[in-house]
């Protein structure tokens, strides 16, 4: 029979706290006894801790109706997803006979998780998970959640819908790891407010941001249409002159997002959004920060085929590094696989440290001509003293296809 | 998001698993051996971010040689902001640091610079001397009146000196802020010798959110190209005052460092001169020992 201790390492986001912070968990919390037929936790009310079971039974009813009850012995955890969630119960514990537990406490488990980045991610999952699950009450802030439509390393991108106006917007979920970093909510609503009033067709709009579940949801317009990946992977379907407008756009999109003193820091293709007009937006701003922010201690934020080698290096970044990014993903549309590959993340950082890009003997998928190439690995320099900005890549990308 | 291929699903996925990102061994990122690294790391130190170097048998750390540069570097290694800085340029532009016309009468420049390229074909060392008049005095000191200028060279044999010169070329000064990678025993309450090994260093000043770091290929051959110097800051030799040891001209020890003050006077036996034995000099440095094993790549 496992221990208490046992019991709390069966829910992932506890498990991945380090042994002494769930030893303080556990420590920390009351003890509680209950007599027969006591409510333990009551479906909808509030959800400021969660129990473990310490001795005796309980049945666990969910709301609605639709599962038949659960019996649990202890040791045990019940409550957790909603204390851990911070979202209203959806079911009811009743005690069976004489029951005593240990009372978890939200805060302290927030406190725990805040310092613990792998606890902090899973608790994201969690959180989606909950909101996106049938039998759950499936609303955040005032949306009403819909369903899933994908998960990247700054968080997860939720269909909803506004419940008066009934129109479709994306909600984007800021991990809670990224959330947890050191001044990083402060960082999150300047960058937010600054891209509210960014208005620019190739910048998805920022409608509105607001804070829910210890972190911060960002609703953005329905977009019709479809990530540039789903392009990427139909070469068939491709021409020189898609990837030329896609490399225009990018970088009028970047300009304008540049000019605002922002780099977005994660532009690969699935942050590329080919709008059903053909217009490319730049979407998936979750990981945006100032131009000239300093490290955030020795962390990667970014996808590593994409990464700039001063992202790599943890320098302040510039646009510069946006351009890089766009130019890796132009290289992979072009030849059919990122500029750099390996099996490990060091192996493909290392790439972009160290190696240079196979213009010579790759035979390209699709051929934009030897001119966008040669401006192309301008945008792919190692060093940033040698890459373009964005206007100056896009005002040398205009000089190419200006008819001679 | 990306469906492209499974390798790269797989590194999206690790990386959203970590979320506040991926934690890189820093250390193995830039290496002395690597020319693009060496194209990186000087571009760091043209930005203005501290360079930790792998410099000879231990680890410096260069900046680029401005007053707040070399003041704010004062203050993260726990120093008063105003300490004077040391000098790294090329071997080739040494001499240019230092003002010939003000040596003691017992010494020439002809046979100070022999000194120098001996000393240098051996290993890393230091110079102070009378200071050339276009230094700033950020970058001078005032012994008893006479204003020099240091410089910590690591020798012909080590592959930092690429780097300097590279950065050099493009800088419009003709030198680098160079100091040793060591917190100021002033903010520790004991004696803090330099590192050698680039975890520890980087650890130590972990408050310096941007600095970059650039390693040697192995520390075993970056240590074994050096036999008989210890594993610490240079030893300093100094030429702007007179000394005289046994009646005859004589350089003065201002710092007893990796180069043992014996060999130290063996070779300026060839030259003729002496060894004087300055204040700085009387204690050895100390050699900085680690308590996981320290050998290895």
């Amino acid at each position: 029979m496992p221990s208490p201790h046992g019991v709390l390492e069966r829910a992932e986001v506890v498990r991945l706290l380090p042994a002494s912070a769930r030893e303080a968990l556990l420590a920390g919390g009351g003890r509680l006894s209950y007599e027969d037929g006591a409510v333990l936790l009551q479906a909808g009310s509030g959800s400021d801790h969660a129990l473990v079971l310490t001795a005796g039974e309980v049945v666990v009813t969910r709301e609605g109706g639709g599962a038949p009850p659960v019996r649990l012995s202890a040791p045990a955890l019940v409550g957790e997803v909603a204390a851990f969630t911070g979202m209203p119960r959806t079911a009811t514990v009743t005690a069976v006979g004489r029951v005593q537990a240990t009372r978890l406490e939200r805060t302290s488990f927030l406190e725990a998780v805040r310092r613990c980045p792998p606890a902090a991610q899973a608790l994201s999952e969690l959180v989606a998970a909950r909101l996106c699950d049938p039998d759950s009450l499936r609303q955040v802030g005032r949306f009403e959640v819909e369903g899933m439509l994908g998960r990247g390393g700054s968080g997860c991108v939720l269909r909803a819908r506004h419940p008066l106006l009934h129109i479709p917007v994306a909600l984007k979920m800021l991990s809670h790891a990224l959330v947890h970093s050191p001044g990083a909510a402060e960082a999150f609503v300047r960058e937010a407010s600054v891209l509210a009033r960014l208005e620019h067709p190739g910048i998805v709009r920022v409608l509105d941001a607001f804070e829910a579940h210890d972190t911060f949801f960002i609703v953005m317009p329905w977009l019709d249409g479809t990530p540039l990946r789903e392009r990427m992977d139909r070469p068939a379907d491709s021409s020189s002159a898609d990837i030329l407008r896609v490399a225009r756009e990018g970088l009028e999109a970047l300009s304008a997002l540049h000019a605002a003193g922002l780099v977005h820091r994660d532009v690969k293709p699935s942050n590329l959004f080919v709008r059903e007009s053909g217009q490319l937006v730049l979407i998936d701003l979750g990981v945006c920060c100032a131009a000239g922010t300093r490290g955030e201690g020795r962390g990667l934020v970014g996808s590593p085929p994409y990464c700039s080698p001063e992202q790599v290096l943890g320098r302040p970044l510039d646009g510069r590094s946006d351009v890089y990014s766009l130019g890796c993903t132009l290289y992979e549309w072009v030849y059919g696989r990122p500029p750099f590959e390996g099996d490990t993340v060091e192996q493909v950082l290392e790439g972009h440290l160290r190696g240079t890009p196979d213009f010579a003997r790759a035979v390209p998928r699709v051929d934009p001509g030897p001119a966008f190439l040669q401006w192309l690995r301008s945008c792919m320099a190692r060093t940033r003293t040698a890459r373009p900005d964005a206007p100056s890549a896009l005002a040398a990308l205009r000089a190419l296809q200006r008819p001679a | 998001m990306d469906t492209a291929s499974p390798r790269i699903q797989e590194l999206s996925t690790l990386i959203a698993r970590t979320q506040s990102g991926y934690e890189l061994d820093v250390t193995k990122l830039l290496c002395l051996a690597h020319e693009p690294d060496i194209d990186l790391a000087v571009e760091a130190l043209l930005e203005g971010l501290p360079l930790a170097c792998g410099f000879a048998n231990f680890y410096v750390i260069f900046t680029r040689a401005d007053a707040d540069a070399v003041a704010q570097m004062n203050e993260w290694k726990g120093r008063p902001r105003n300490q004077t800085g040391s000098i790294s340029t090329t071997s080739l532009r040494i001499p240019t640091l230092f003002d010939w016309s003000r040596l003691p009468p017992t010494l020439t420049e002809k046979r100070v610079l022999d000194v120098m390229e001996a000393f240098l074909e051996a290993g890393p060392i230091g110079f102070r001397g009378p200071a050339a008049e276009d230094l700033p005095s950020h970058m001078t000191a005032d012994d008893e009146g006479i204003l020099t200028s240091q410089a910590i060279v690591p020798g012909y044999r080590c592959p930092s000196n690429k780097l300097i010169s590279r950065a050099i070329e493009k800088l419009p000064e003709r030198y680098l802020y160079i100091t040793s990678a060591n917190i100021s025993s002033r903010k520790t309450g004991v004696e803090e010798p330099a590192h050698w090994k680039p975890a520890p260093l980087l650890f130590d000043f972990r408050h310096i959110v941007d600095m970059q770091l650039i390693r040697h290929a192995s520390e075993d051959a970056a240590h074994a190209e050096y036999p008989g110097y210890g594993e610490m800051s240079t030893t300093v030799l100094s030429f702007h005052r007179p000394a005289m040891e046994g009646g005859r001209p004589a350089l003065r020890l201002e710092r007893h460092g990796s180069l043992h003050a014996d060999r130290v006077r063996t070779l300026l036996e060839r030259f003729g001169l002496g060894l004087e034995v300055g204040r700085g000099g009387q204690q050895r440095l100390l050699e900085r020992t680690y308590a996981f094993s320290a050998r290895g790549p």
